[in-house]
């Protein structure tokens, strides 16, 4: 075999290995949507009894959302130092902690954002459903292409705007529904359109900002510290929480349970692997492509939501407003689908040299 | 010199100091710089070069089939270059990093 034979083939092989990694990604993402709705039913893990510090409701199920976000963080965090142990890369993740000004200083701030995006995730989920917060995630390439244009004086093709008015239309189909009806019963279908907006501005941002750092370090070490750092964050409000006398500890000691701790641990794997494959396709498949593969994780986790749970869970609706609902949001992720798949398959010419535009903008050779 | 830095930063200014390199040359001086000896970490060394590609801070060059095994039998060694991007991003690099002699 011929040096370019061997090439060509080498790179079939290395592209046959980004797809499957970008298919994981989506399959891992999409499938995160189930345990994460799933551990609501399980015992009074997430219900810790408010009754005495007089909050209403709805203050109770926001608290509420925010421990199971903070146990996702500390899920995450903790499957990834086993992954991370296991890959011998322990010593670069200190090496990458203690470069704060270079590197640890993104993840940090990649961590914040996520923890946004993580937290307006559940609040969507529990608001409104679990499969309107799938699909509002999908509109963060807004916020990347906004930033990039704003921040980094990046140039965006005709079909770059294309791609956001197309993700804009499928996202306003997608809250259109929800708005309309008023979601399901017992529902607050503002404050769940609020999350699915924290989603997408949450996870724009961290994409922004992450990327920034990714780059220049290992991706599962700087992956880990994000996820390190979300969790220090949550555990900071976690302790303000407690000491402004509300019972967050109470039902952790749950954890023990058995199909609390299965709950927990397909949490914390199915998110840290999502974002894990998804930068192991980057390399072989280039970031469009992956983002591409990737977006379809909003297609898998309606479909898992309703195998799992049933159309009515899943998408939340009732009689009244079943075919508004169910229309909305298959509309709006096909349209969605479309969006991403626009933004995601730029030429892959273009991708560098748009990131050779951004460092002559940003004080190189002009 | 970065010293105690992550790995893709050192294997930057390798590059960038000694020009278009092989990637059997380049890993086994990083991995004797950062104290590693197994097969398993050259390797994560060598996806880390591959990753840097894709990041547009290296371009491939020629390449040819390891036939003897001096770094990884039956597969393909590669020469790399350093980009305009990598020597940009670089430079930005020594001036933060903690330990740049």
């Amino acid at each position: 075999m011929s040096v370019e034979e061997f090439k060509k083939a080498d790179h079939k092989k290395k592209v046959r290995f980004g797809i499957i990694m970008g298919l994981f990604c989506a399959l891992y993402w999409g499938v995160w949507y189930v345990p994460g709705y799933a551990i609501w039913g399980f015992d009074s893990f997430l219900y810790p009894d408010m009754s005495s510090t007089g909050v209403s409701a709805e203050m109770e199920t926001l608290l509420d959302c925010l421990l199971l976000t903070c146990i996702n963080a500390t899920a995450c965090a903790a499957v990834l130092f086993i992954w991370n142990g296991a890959l011998g890369k322990l010593r670069e993740w200190k090496r990458t902690l203690l470069e704060v000004k270079a590197a640890s200083k993104y993840f940090m701030l990649a961590g914040v954002c996520g923890a946004i995006a993580v937290y307006g995730t559940y609040i969507a989920a529990t608001f409104l459903s679990p499969g309107f917060a799938a699909v509002a995630g999908l509109l963060y390439p807004i916020i990347g292409t906004v930033m990039s244009v704003l921040y980094l004086k990046q140039k965006v093709s005709k079909r770059g705007y294309l791609a956001i008015i197309v993700l804009l239309t499928g996202g306003i189909t997608l809250y259109a529904g929800s708005m309309i009806t008023g979601g399901s019963v017992g529902s607050n279908a503002g404050l769940g359109a609020l999350g699915g907006i924290m989603a997408a501005v949450g996870w724009g941002f961290e994409g922004v900002v992450a990327g920034k750092a990714l780059d220049i370090c290992e991706p599962d070490v700087g992956l880990h510290l994000r996820f390190c750092f979300e969790a220090v964050f949550w555990w900071v409000i976690m302790i303000v929480l407690v000491i402004m006398g509300y019972p967050m500890f109470d039902t952790l000691g749950q954890i023990a349970n058995p199909s609390v701790f299965v709950a927990v641990l397909m949490i914390g794997l199915s998110f840290a692997w999502c974002y894990v494959t998804w930068y192991k396709s980057f390399p072989f498949l280039g970031v469009a492509r992956g983002q591409a593969v990737g977006s379809l994780y909003a297609a898998f986790a309606v479909i898992f939501l309703i195998i799992f749970f049933g159309p009515v869970d899943a998408l939340g609706y009732t009689d009244d407003s079943m075919w508004i609902i169910i229309g909305s949001t298959i509309a709006g992720l096909i349209i969605c689908l479309i969006g991403s798949y626009l933004i995601a398959t730029e030429d892959s010419e273009g991708m560098v040299s748009l990131k050779d535009t951004s460092i002559v903008l940003g004080g190189g050779k002009e | 010199m970065i010293r105690d830095a992550p790995i893709k930063f050192r294997l930057m200014e390798i590059f960038q100091e000694g020009g278009p390199q092989w990637n059997y040359e380049v890993v086994p001086k990083l991995m004797e710089e950062y104290g590693m000896h197994s097969h398993h970490e050259q390797q994560m060394v060598n996806y880390d070069i591959i990753e840097m590609v894709s990041a547009g801070f290296l371009t491939e060059g020629e390449s040819v089939i390891d036939e003897e095994g001096k770094f990884n039998k039956g597969h393909l060694l590669t020469k790399y270059t350093i980009t305009a991007l990598g020597i940009a991003t670089v430079d930005e690099l020594k001036k933060k990093v903690r330990f740049y002699e």
